[in-house]
């Protein structure tokens, strides 16, 4: 690539560094992809386990207020899937693309991720406003409740503001990598 | 050829140049591991899609360069100060270990940190042998602006290495 000794000797310097580790590198792939598994593995029982958790409601025979709390609960889960889907749509991380592609869509990316975040808030305070709703046309509707509820969203609060300021913080360090 | 002999053969071909280029990105040992980790992964999963549209060789770097570059987005790969790089990363500052080609790497490893993460990645590419129309391909620019780029980089990266006088020579 160029016939400059400096940065053929740095060149070599560099290649210099060859230790042969195919089989290290190996098992650090079957790591990853044993964690990436148990990660799969772990959606899949949360969803074997709603699915257990509504045969045995329905085989029980649930009347009243037992059906309508399964029905919001896959009505909602639902619903946050296909807005997650949505919202995903067409944001394949191009890792084969060139890097100018790459960053074009990483943009999009934080900006998907924003955008996740309101959508999250205001599918709470959907949920919310239903439960209430039918917490109150079963005369279900105490204090406790009320707090259990108010009490799901900070952690939804805590993860919004940390999502926030990471996707910020990852926009604005690629802003300044094409600045460089 | 399986997909799975075919991941091992990237393997063995671009292992080394792969553990280089976190390297580059990445001081801090740990986070260095992490980075390859991420990286290799990354090839396995997106090997399958691999038509062929441009070389192996391109993919395989295209992969580990803009997964490298997020990592750094996350708030790895912070530039550092060469001298400070240099004392750091060097625990064995014997006279003979001085001589040796790996203190000498030490020395080109910390001229790389102190430089920005723009210019870490089109130097990795060179030093691993990239052509300039490898590395258009690869970061997505035209040849006469790879061509640019690589010749500011490469002077960065002198000044660094001269900053370090008889370092590496």
């Amino acid at each position: 690539m160029t016939t400059d000794p400096e940065w053929q000797w740095l060149s070599d310097l560099w290649a210099s560094d060859s230790e042969d580790d195919a089989v290290r590198l190996r098992k650090m792939v079957n790591r990853s992809r044993f964690r990436l598994a148990v990660g799969q593995t772990g959606e899949a029982l949360v969803l074997a386990g709603l699915g257990a958790l509504t045969v045995v409601g329905v085989q029980r025979g649930l009347t009243g207020f037992g059906q309508l709390w399964l029905a919001t609960c896959w009505a909602f889960a639902i619903i946050a899937s296909a807005l997650s889907l949505w919202n995903q749509r067409g944001m394949w991380k191009p890792l084969g693309s060139s890097t100018t592609e790459y960053l074009r869509v990483f943009r999009e990316h934080c900006r998907r991720a924003r955008r996740n975040v309101r959508l999250a808030i205001g599918l709470y305070i959907a949920e919310v406003i239903v439960i209430v709703a039918e917490l109150a046309l079963f005369h279900r509707l105490t204090g406790g409740a009320i707090l259990a509820l108010a009490a799901l969203g900070v952690p939804l609060g805590a993860w919004a503001v940390a999502t926030e300021r990471r996707v910020r913080r990852e926009a604005e360090s690629a802003a300044a990598f094409e600045g460089e | 050829m399986t997909s799975e002999e075919h991941f091992d053969r990237i393997l063995r071909e671009y292992g080394p140049a792969l553990r280089r280029l976190a390297s580059s990105y990445e001081r801090n040992a740990a986070a260095r591991e992490d980075l390859l980790q991420e990286i290799l992964l990354a090839v396995w999963r997106a090997l399958p899609r691999f038509r062929g549209e441009c070389s192996e060789k391109t993919f395989v770097f295209r992969i580990a360069h803009n997964r490298a570059i997020t990592h750094c987005f996350r708030g790895g790969c912070q530039t550092t100060d060469i001298e400070s790089a240099a004392e750091v990363s060097d625990p064995r500052p014997t006279p003979e270990y001085e001589a040796s080609m790996s203190q000498r790497r030490e020395h080109l490893l910390a001229a790389l940190h102190s430089l920005p993460v723009a210019t870490r990645q089109i130097l990795g590419l060179a030093l691993e042998g990239l052509s300039r129309a490898e590395l258009a391909e690869v970061l997505g620019i035209t040849e006469n602006a790879a061509t640019v780029r690589l010749s500011r980089a490469r002077a960065a990266l002198k000044r660094q290495l001269d900053m370090r006088e008889g370092a590496i020579r």
